[in-house]
């Protein structure tokens, strides 16, 4: 009988260890171990405890350092920035340097207008500059969460913030900012600086910082304009006649996403509305891999990787019965 | 260069305002698909300036067309036309302001 089940024993060890598999046993952390056993069967080297300690002392190291960059340009061709990442805060700091160029208004565009409806005063002037910054600074910030996704660093995080400054020095763009009549509207762009070039201009309208209606929703185009200084293209549909073609920021989105930029007109922030959408943090995760010259950053938060311990390989703990003995196992009675 | 001297200014594809001096001193304005209305008459002097500021559009650099359109302001005399879509070349800035001072009567 015993030599049955000592055969049986044995097979059931051997076959375990032909499949890799940890023999069950009621003691063991079977989750943890087949995950860690997973982990070394692709990197041998990281996934043991000696890993994890060098793993803990790199992220030490990491987390002292402020990561800084100027002058940014996000590889869609659009968008000039300084970017901060600091880790212990967990956060990324995207700066845009801004000159305000306040101009009068055109007679030949506004022949009906009053003088004083197309030339600015100082107050008005000092007020929307400081008004822009608040809009845009806080419509685009705290929108945007990435995740390390190295193991051993899943508590890492970046929240994206973004700070549009006065800079009339060094600035990253020159926004020209025209007077026109009151509940009146004129067309914005936003210029993207050449590689050549140390700024990009703006031309953008004192009614910009109020809704306007557009086909497909309402839109304060200072929103809008922000998010191309910050290196996104249009989103709604090309001009007619022209070639299709695809948004500059359609590749950053297809890679972190699978899926390319709809180009249509709907309520997202870069067609006709005010809705910012993950894809459109693409630019910022891109600027924080450069500055940080790790590729592992994610939208999508990873869950932790398990903390390997000797454990994992070691031999199994005894049981404390043996169910093979001779005599049938003790069993307490109340 | 002649009159009449054109204006355009279109965003997105879509007329946003028009406007036009003809030869006998008419500065006729539109907005968006609108027709056009005349809102001043130039001076025979006024009108002489004007020309004068004209530049030769052929002679202009043209802009290249960037990848996403969003302004365009076209400049039409002598049927030869200019399009601006980010850098105004000097010459258009002072025709403007030109067109700007006769409109305004200053």
């Amino acid at each position: 009988m015993r030599s049955e089940r000592e055969q049986r024993r044995q097979d059931e060890q051997q076959a375990a260890q032909r499949v890799g598999a940890t023999p069950a046993h009621p003691f063991s952390g079977l989750g943890n171990a087949a995950v860690a056993r997973a982990m070394l069967a692709r990197n041998p080297a990281t996934f043991t405890p000696q890993g994890y300690e060098e793993a803990m002392a790199k992220k030490a190291e990491f987390m002292d350092i402020l990561y800084r960059r100027r002058d940014y340009r996000p590889s869609t061709g659009r968008g000039n920035f300084d970017v901060t990442y600091d880790a212990k805060g967990g956060r990324l700091v995207v700066t845009v340097r801004c000159h305000f160029n306040f101009l009068g208004g055109s007679e030949s565009d506004y022949p009906d207008a009053d003088p004083e409806e197309l030339a600015w005063d100082p107050k008005a002037s000092a007020e929307w500059k400081t008004k822009f910054m608040e809009l845009v600074s806080a419509k685009w910030s705290n929108t945007f969460t990435f995740h390390c996704t190295k193991p051993w660093w899943e508590d890492l995080k970046a929240n994206v913030q973004i700070r549009f400054v006065e800079d009339s020095k060094d600035p990253h763009y020159d926004l020209n900012i025209t007077k026109i009549p009151e509940d009146e509207e004129r067309g914005s762009s936003v210029t993207a600086p050449k590689w050549w070039q140390d700024k990009g201009k703006t031309k953008f309208d004192s009614e910009d910082l109020r809704p306007h209606d557009k086909a497909a929703g309402t839109q304060r185009p200072a929103v809008h304009e922000a998010g191309h200084m910050l290196g996104l293209a249009d989103e709604y549909p090309i001009k007619k006649g022209k070639k299709a073609k695809t948004a500059a920021h359609d590749l950053l989105v297809r890679t972190e996403f699978g899926h390319g930029v709809a180009r249509k007109r709907d309520g997202r922030v870069m067609s006709n509305g005010e809705d910012i959408e993950p894809e459109h943090g693409v630019t910022f995760i891109e600027a924080l891999r450069v500055v940080t010259m790790m590729k592992e950053w994610s939208f999508d938060a990873k869950p932790p990787t398990p903390v390997p311990t000797e454990l994992i390989d070691g031999p199994l703990p005894k049981p404390k019965q043996d169910p093979l003995a001779p005599e049938g196992p003790e069993v307490a009675f109340a | 260069m002649g009159l009449p001297l054109d204006y355009e200014r279109r965003v997105d594809d879509e007329p946003e305002v028009r406007w036009r001096v003809t030869a006998d001193g008419a500065f006729l304005h539109a907005r968006g698909e609108g027709e056009l209305v005349e809102k001043r008459r130039f001076s025979a002097a006024g009108l002489d300036a004007l020309r004068a500021a004209i530049p030769d559009f052929a002679a202009l650099a043209p802009a290249p067309e960037p990848d996403d359109v969003t302004l365009e302001e076209r400049w039409s005399a002598d049927g030869r036309t200019y399009v601006v879509y980010a850098d105004e070349p000097p010459a258009l800035t002072a025709l403007r302001a030109e067109v700007d001072r006769l409109v305004a009567n200053r």
